[in-house]
């Protein structure tokens, strides 16, 4: 599950959805912030404009009926003229009794009015509630200032909440964004996502030898391209492993015509060097030792034509497999018989430790060349004694072949099953075929088994390994 | 990348709510006008109404007393200022006005004043006011007194709206 969600995160989704989503955050919070900041600093112009023309109005409209210096009176009157304002009016020391008290301007505003002759404002913070002050000095025709000034305060509550209201919108406006953007983002991956997976799939399953798989080109973007690339490449790549099995199946038909077309005239040699190895005791010595060499590979070769053969069914995919209960030991035993190899006799070449009892369905004929190749192979490249040994495992029955030779050379031994391959580089021929092993491995892997090979130390160790009854891990 | 983080995020922060400003100059003071001050020779006040207020009018006819600027108030708005929108909501009466000094001074008009509109009686009042502010002999004390052929009213003050 972790590791689920992990990989969901390291992939590409993740990637476009935070990128989206940070784009249409920053937009909204952008926009709503522009629009917020401008919306307030109207709001704040307009009452603030607002107060002061109407109290700059009245003033303007009053002042003819002042005269100078005023009185308490006067003052009083002005004060009193102004009282939609709410406006304080000082002269110098003198404070008018009505309007705001005098201690509440902010002193910074009293310092700027007394010494202008220009309208000023201030707005601070009383407490958490903004307050606007706006003080306007009198001034004289001649621009100096007569010691006559006016205050008025607003309070900017109305305009903070109307300004939060704004700025709660705003907030609100950008959340709203957050799932939209997850939305657009998850369908934009998606577009892209989908292609790549079939993409994914389809190279999977070329990887898998299914080399006519091909993908619908939709659209013409660049996945599409890629699309259609990796269509060319399968089709391609269809074409030339056709051609090389092709080509590898007319050289192995060829081996197979060539063998059987061998087989025919071998026979009629065999029958001459059969006949010419009877009456070699009656021929000149030259001659004798000519007919018997002649014989002898006229016998090697009919050998290689049969394996040959025996392979190319193997090839062809024409070997079959005649499974019947047998008991392994006695078929072993049989097979080794059959070759003259006597077994458990002292100083025999064949040592064999084959329990009876332990049954499997096998190919008789199979299991007779695996076990024929295999100890043959270790009497020739190996030396005496060969260990057979029976085992049963599992579901598994397991025959060991144990030499005590030089053992198999580190680069040989991961080829040792190849064609032709040969244990020994110095020697050019072997007796052996040199197929030997292949044809022990095919027919082991047709029962569903296997050979393995390895270095014991003090020999080489074949192991085949064959299942007990027809199952799963059954080959071709 | 994270700088510019912090940065979008103070902004945001800093530019919410209403903050407090330092103090900020914003338009010329109005002009007092005053001979008083000035030493020179003021024009007339006469106060008409425009969009519903009552606004001051000046003409320059060089100081004249109460009594003739009431008597000009009277005769209403010059077609210049009719033309800029001003207007009276006086009756365009002529008869002799009297001011008796005094504290209040006392202006009696010869005509009812029952009729006459608030801003009808400010315009009075106001013109009054400057026309006894230019003279500066007056010393007054915020109200005056205004009587009508048909009442006297109370103790009237000049009303800026």
């Amino acid at each position: 599950m972790i590791r689920q969600v992990r990989s969901w995160l390291a992939g590409l989704r993740p990637r476009l959805v935070a990128a989206f989503a940070v784009i249409m955050i920053l937009g909204a919070t952008a926009a709503a912030g522009a629009s917020y900041v401008s919306a307030r600093n109207a709001i704040l112009k307009g009452i603030q404009d607002q107060t002061m023309l109407k109290l700059r109005d009245q003033i303007v409209a009053y002042l003819p009926t002042v005269s100078l210096p005023p009185s308490q009176a006067t003052l009083d009157a002005f004060a009193s003229a102004l009282k939609p304002s709410g406006a304080l009016v000082v002269y110098h020391d003198m404070y008018s009794s009505s309007g705001m008290p005098p201690d509440q301007v902010p002193a910074d505003l009293r310092q700027a009015v007394a010494t202008s002759t220009y309208t000023q404002f201030q707005r601070v913070d009383a407490h958490g509630f903004p307050q606007f002050y706006v003080g306007i000095p009198v001034q004289t025709s001649s621009g100096t200032t007569t010691g006559l000034e006016v205050y008025a305060g607003a309070s900017l509550d109305q305009q903070q909440a109307a300004i939060d209201e704004l700025a709660r919108q705003a907030w609100l406006v950008s959340a709203l964004a957050l799932p939209f953007a997850v939305g657009v983002a998850l369908l934009a991956a998606r577009q892209v996502l989908r292609p790549v997976r079939a993409l994914n799939t389809a190279a999977d399953q070329l990887g898998r030898g299914r080399l006519d798989v091909r993908l619908r080109v939709k659209g013409a973007d660049e996945l599409a391209q890629l699309v259609t690339t990796f269509n060319h490449t399968a089709a391609e790549l269809e074409r030339t492993v056709g051609t090389l099995r092709a080509m590898e199946a007319d050289a192995r038909r060829f081996v197979a015509d060539v063998s059987h077309e061998l087989r025919t005239p071998l026979a009629a040699m065999n029958a001459v060097t059969d006949v010419l190895d009877e009456d070699a005791g009656q021929l000149p010595a030259d001659t004798a030792v000519a007919a018997r060499l002649v014989s002898a590979e006229t016998k090697r070769l009919t050998r290689l034509v049969q394996d040959l053969i025996e392979i190319s069914r193997f090839d062809a995919g024409r070997a079959e497999l005649r499974r019947e209960a047998l008991d392994v030991a006695a078929a072993v035993t049989d097979s080794l018989a059959a070759r003259g190899w006597e077994i458990g006799s002292e100083n025999a070449a064949v040592v064999a430790d084959l329990p009876a009892g332990i049954t499997a369905a096998l190919d008789r004929r199979r299991l007779d060349i695996v076990v024929a190749n295999l100890v043959g192979n270790a009497l020739r490249h190996g030396a005496p004694p060969v260990e057979v040994v029976l085992r049963a495992e599992g579901g598994d029955v397991v025959l060991t072949v144990t030499d005590h030779g030089p053992g198999i050379a580190d680069e040989v031994l991961p080829r040792v099953f190849d064609r032709f391959a040969k244990a020994d580089t110095a020697r050019a021929r072997s007796e052996g075929s040199g197929l030997g092993l292949s044809i022990a491995r095919e027919n082991a892997r047709l029962h569903g088994g296997d050979i393995v090979a390895a270095n014991t130390g003090t020999g080489a160790r074949f192991e085949l390994r064959l299942p007990r009854a027809a199952g799963i891990g059954e080959a071709r | 990348m994270k700088k510019l983080l912090i940065l979008v995020v103070l902004l945001v922060v800093s530019a919410c709510g209403i903050k407090p400003t330092g103090v900020v100059p914003a338009g010329p003071a109005p002009t007092l006008r005053n001979p008083g001050v000035s030493g020179r020779g003021a024009d007339v006040i006469l106060y008409f109404v425009i969009g519903g207020r009552v606004a001051p009018v000046s003409r320059s006819t060089g100081t004249v007393g109460v009594e003739n600027a009431l008597s000009l108030l009277l005769a209403g708005p010059t077609p210049d200022e009719a033309d800029d929108g001003y207007g009276t909501d006086l009756p365009r009466r002529s008869g002799p006005i009297v001011l008796s000094p005094g504290s209040p001074p006392a202006i009696t008009v010869p005509f009812p004043l029952k009729p006459i509109s608030g801003a009808g009686i400010n315009q009075l009042v106001c013109t009054a006011f400057a026309a006894l502010a230019a003279q500066g002999g007056y010393s007054t004390d915020g109200v005056i007194s205004l009587s009508g052929t048909d009442v006297r009213l109370p103790y009237q003050a000049c009303q800026a709206f």
